[in-house]
């Protein structure tokens, strides 16, 4: 029967066997993303101004057109339907065939 | 006996099955459906255009070397195409007679603005607007010519709708349809020129 090695610690960049390491190496971490500006990788949607804002409206008018135009069927069809439902009904089928 | 006598009736759990009718004819519901997606595809040329000419400085669009736009022009075709909508709305419901005359002023309209809008694009194109000379350009020509695109299959739609009539042939279903389209041809324009040309 083969035994196993023991396996090593995790080693990352947050683990440490050296007591208070860790919370030394978190603190560096949340300093950094506190003085670090964001990173404008794209210039339309993190560039700010009119640019930006304009990006902003135009995702929520193409996201909420299609949805309005949805809507919009779907009400129209439920009228319909309503207006027909209150039309005079027709006899059944099974009076109609002796007609 | 009648030829639905002789098909066995169809019982659900000792009913009836419910009556089945249909509230929109084929002709209304494709059309809806087409117009649908064409009015997602101006959504998106209005998006891309704002978002370009958003980008633009104050005063830079458009921009200063570009030939200027026919906007008194325009105005007046705008007019024209709002005036043949308003012939077939008034219309829908009217004799044969008046739809006819209806149909024919608006396709007259229709085709005056289409014929207009060709002149001034032949006069834009002379004076450097072209499809690749700016975004500007690019913009105009592609959301105008779509524009057109439509314009002009629904004035043959209408031109169809009116041959028909005069025969007595024309289906109500298709006559609401061909109107339907020409509605949104109709009212999707002033949103574009106020975008495009304003």
């Amino acid at each position: 029967m083969h035994s196993q090695a023991p396996s090593e610690p995790r080693r990352s960049f947050l683990v440490s066997t050296v007591p208070g390491t860790a919370v030394r190496r978190l603190g560096l971490v949340v300093a950094a993303s506190l003085v670090a500006s964001t990173a404008l990788a794209c210039p339309v949607c993190g560039g700010g101004g009119a640019n930006s804002a304009a990006y902003l409206d135009m995702t929520i008018f193409l996201s909420l057109f299609p949805l309005s135009i949805l809507g919009g069927f779907a009400g129209v069809i439920w009228y319909l339907h309503k207006l027909a439902n209150e039309a005079p009904k027709r006899p059944p089928a099974s009076e109609r065939q002796g007609a | 006996m009648t030829p639905a006598a002789t098909q066995p009736e169809l019982r659900v759990f000792g009913r009836e099955p419910p009556e089945r009718f249909q509230v929109l004819p084929n002709a209304v519901l494709g059309t809806a459906i087409l117009i649908a997606v064409e009015m997602m595809l101006f959504a998106g040329f209005i998006s891309a255009h704002t978002i370009v000419k958003a980008g633009y400085a104050p005063g830079a669009w458009p921009p200063p070397d570009q030939p200027r736009l026919p906007v008194e022009a325009t105005a007046v075709t705008t007019l024209m195409l709002l005036a043949s909508g308003a012939l077939l709305w008034r219309s829908a419901k009217a004799e044969p007679q008046v739809q006819r005359r209806s149909l024919i002023g608006a396709i007259a309209l229709g085709s005056a603005f289409v014929g207009i809008q060709g002149v001034e694009w032949a006069r834009l194109l002379a004076e450097g607007l072209t499809l690749q000379s700016s975004p500007f350009g690019g913009f105009f020509y592609v959301i105008v010519g779509a524009h057109a695109m439509h314009a002009i299959p629904a004035l043959a739609v209408l031109g169809f709708m009116l041959r028909k009539l005069q025969r007595g042939a024309l289906d109500p279903d298709v006559y609401t349809a061909g109107r339907m389209f020409w509605y949104f041809v109709v009212a999707v324009w002033p949103v574009l020129y106020w975008l495009v040309y304003l």
